[in-house]
């Protein structure tokens, strides 16, 4: 379903002005990839207790949707969200499936691995309006992994 | 967005020309955004010059961190605006900060968190924005421990 809409969308743009089309579809695919780990990162988190986990989970939820706002206006609908954990990514996943014990290092590890992927989706986005989103939800996964680890008793600033 | 961080959106906005007519009004450089960042960020390190003193005693040390890391995002700033070519001292020097207050530090380092989400979209090539991405991140995580450290919530979904 989605992947259709972003070859619709694409394919739009690629009759209209081929250059942006190009550029359309990487920023399109990027935002895809990102909204699909938010809202699994929202999933994961939300069958957390406590007041941060719980807190980190509305984050992911409001990342997901303004990531959504962005990718309607490249002319594409976003992902589904998922229906239950075996729908989510590995990291996610892990988070999910914990153990009382597990739990805070598996929220760190997913914290950790949403920054890489804007890490990633920050060398490769183009579009203004796009990069200052993700930009900005990068800034919102470095709090989330400087509180989780201080709650943690850990160093929060590696 | 408080009143640092709309002033620290409004310099960008007025180098983008926002808000005019001609449409022939040059972008910013990535020279110019890296100067209002570089003294948003030497801002944000002279308010917590001192804060110390005001945290408790287990996080003494920390702000310090938070402090030296605040001086080393202005050192790179420094750096990276001579590397395009400009001047770091032509950065506005920043008011004196309120000796050693919590939330003017929390106002300061949110302002400077704004101008590099504002900031990243002028910064092209790989090191400029490996760069950039890094001053968000940073200076993200060390806001919200600043927060956490004096019980003030400085965590957002959208930080900026």
């Amino acid at each position: 379903m989605r992947r259709r809409e972003l070859l619709i969308g694409a394919t739009a743009l690629a009759v209209l002005r081929p250059g942006v089309a190009s550029a359309a579809q990487g920023e399109a695919g990027i935002l895809d990839s990102l909204i699909t780990r938010e809202d699994a990162a929202a999933f994961a988190h939300r069958t957390r207790s406590g007041a941060l986990s719980s807190r980190i989970a509305r984050d992911e939820a409001e990342h997901a949707k303004a990531l959504r706002t962005e990718l309607a206006a490249l002319g594409t609908g976003g992902p589904d969200p998922p229906m239950g954990a075996r729908a989510l990514d590995p990291v996610a996943r892990r988070l999910a499936e914990a153990g009382r014990d597990a739990a805070p290092a598996r929220s760190i590890a997913l914290e950790e691995s949403l920054l890489e992927a804007y890490d990633e989706a920050l060398r490769e986005l183009g579009e203004p309006s796009i990069l200052r989103t993700a930009a900005s939800i990068a800034a919102s996964h470095a709090q989330h992994l400087a509180l989780l680890r201080r709650d943690a008793g850990l160093d929060p600033l590696p | 967005m408080t009143r640092r961080g709309l002033l620290a959106a409004g310099g960008l906005a007025l180098l983008a020309g926002c808000g005019k007519d001609d449409a022939a009004e040059p972008l910013p450089t990535a020279s110019e955004s890296l100067l209002l960042q570089l003294a948003a960020e030497r801002a944000s390190a002279a308010s917590l010059d001192g804060l110390d003193a005001r945290a408790p005693a287990a996080d003494r040390e920390l702000v310090r961190r938070l402090a030296r890391r605040a001086d080393d995002r202005a050192r790179r700033l420094a750096a990276a605006v001579a590397a395009e070519g400009g001047r770091p001292h032509d950065a506005p020097a920043p008011d004196e900060p309120d000796s050693a207050v919590p939330d003017d530090a929390i106002e300061r380092s949110r302002a400077a968190v704004a101008a590099h989400v504002e900031g990243i979209q002028w910064l092209g090539g790989d090191e400029l924005r490996r760069l950039g991405t890094g001053l968000v991140t940073e200076s993200a995580a060390d806001l919200a421990v600043l927060g956490a450290v004096f019980g003030i919530s400085t965590a957002e979904a959208f930080p900026g």
